[in-house]
């Protein structure tokens, strides 16, 4: 299958999420599209702005997607998820649709009735344990690695399962090979784009989260989303914070050159071997 | 618009949710920056029912919201209250009940700017509007973000859409309805 692949904002910038993607999806022979000309999907600030302008941002992502041939799109990016999601629910009602469609006929461009979107974990959990096995290193099996999902991939427009523990990300990193940390930390918030005028309300957050992960001793985190690694990696807690296309990629052999660790702001070279 | 037509107009858009409210209080504590808020939900939701919407939009308290969702995750009545959160700072810009000068709304409009202006966000371009109002927070950056341009990392030329006006005037679109 073929997937339309909305890399949202802060993806192209991220510590290693483009890189580490690319290397994995291309080891797997997994097919994504990028969305030609996509814009922001409004993230959380737009729908405080307007319902329609926030609807007509993530109504043209879906009209290209469409164009371009695809019914679903895939994200790597929590925010991107949920504002979609969200989006895709409401575009349902009949007269919403029409509003939107008859603007984005300015652009001539064909608002579709129904998408799908899902994040890329959900399309990386799908994937069978014997095709992951192969090239694994055998030192994966000694990294304890403590799953962050932050709050916006499980909150209501979900479809990942329980929205307090989802245990997606814990059930894949045990097909790759990984020891799984248990913790209470997986879906609390790290304060995401409010970090920026409220630092030191929000460190109370990232500290009570990275507190009890390194508690459980966990030798690393695994991240989905680029504001939580953001987040997280910034306070600079000794505990590397890495993407789960990161880990993804190490599991499956490939040189960690090429997975974008030197951008990480907290060291991962204690895991490497 | 006087408080009444305020009120009407808040349950018109799906606000009259909070007509279910049972006063629990589970939206409250499962919310992680409740501590910086003067009412939060449970309270803001009193305020209103009670007629002084007024009160609620002028607050401080939509702007604390991060969007996590727990609060309506968890709430027994099943009220959208992130949803409703969304509605009061629209409405709170629309009839200039917020508050001047909150960090967060100077942060958002930085954001919208942005969007408006080239059709996607770029961090560098979005802490630099930001900057021109609050220069000690992004100040503070300034450690962070050499240490972002050492791993390649800090965007300086801006991503933008082929066609950000074209864009911008399909957002303009629904301004008069």
């Amino acid at each position: 299958m073929k997937y339309s692949f909305y890399p949202g904002c802060a993806f192209k910038s991220s510590a290693g999420y483009k890189e580490s993607f690319e290397a994995v999806i291309n080891e797997l022979n997994l097919k994504f599209e990028e969305i030609e000309d996509w814009n922001c999907c409004g993230a959380t600030v737009t729908k405080g702005v307007d319902d329609f302008k926030s609807l007509v941002l993530t109504g043209r992502i879906f009209a290209i997607a469409h164009r371009q041939g695809y019914s679903v799109i895939a994200t790597g990016c929590n925010a991107c998820y949920t504002t979609l999601r969200k989006a895709a629910k409401k575009l349902s009602e009949k007269d919403i649709w029409v509003k939107v469609k008859e603007a984005l006929l300015l652009e001539e461009l064909e608002l579709p009735e129904k998408i799908e979107i899902k994040h890329l974990l959900e399309i990386l959990a799908d994937i069978p344990e014997k095709t992951l096995s192969k090239n694994r290193p055998s030192y994966i099996n000694d990294i304890s690695v403590a799953s962050y999902y932050g709050c916006q991939l499980t909150h209501p427009f979900s479809n990942v399962g329980d929205a307090e523990k989802p245990g997606i990300m814990e059930d894949f990193l045990k097909k790759l090979g990984f020891q799984v940390t248990e913790h209470s930390a997986g879906t609390l918030c790290c304060g995401a784009s409010l970090a920026v005028p409220h630092e030191d309300k929000c460190k109370i957050l990232i500290d009570r989260i990275l507190g009890e992960i390194k508690y459980r001793k966990a030798d690393v985190v695994s991240t989905i989303c680029p504001l939580c690694q953001f987040n997280l990696d910034s306070q600079n807690k000794g505990i590397p914070i890495t993407y789960i296309t990161q880990l993804t990629g190490l599991a499956l052999g490939i040189a960690p050159s090429k997975l974008g660790f030197d951008k990480l702001l907290t060291s991962a070279s204690g895991i490497i071997k | 618009m006087d408080s009444i037509n305020l009120q009407n107009l808040f349950y018109e858009l799906d606000g009259d949710s909070i007509l279910r409210c049972i006063q629990c209080g589970t939206c409250s504590a499962s919310c992680p920056l409740t501590d910086e808020m003067e009412n939060a939900p449970r309270e803001l939701f009193a305020l209103i029912r009670d007629g002084n919407i007024t009160e609620a939009l002028s607050s401080e308290t939509p702007w604390y919201c991060v969007s996590c969702y727990k609060c309506m995750t968890r709430c027994p009545k099943e009220i959208p209250v992130t949803e409703i959160i969304y509605t009061l700072k629209q409405l709170a810009v629309k009839e200039g009940y917020a508050p001047k000068n909150h960090k967060t709304i100077s942060l958002n409009s930085s954001f919208s700017n942005c969007i408006e202006k080239k059709g996607k966000v770029t961090e560098s371009a979005v802490m630099k509007c930001y900057g021109l109002k609050h220069p000690i927070d992004v100040s503070k950056k300034i450690p962070l973000a050499f240490k972002m341009l050492k791993r390649n990392r800090l965007e300086i030329i801006t991503q933008k859409t082929k066609n950000p006006s074209l864009l911008k005037k399909m957002l303009e679109m629904g301004d008069d309805k």
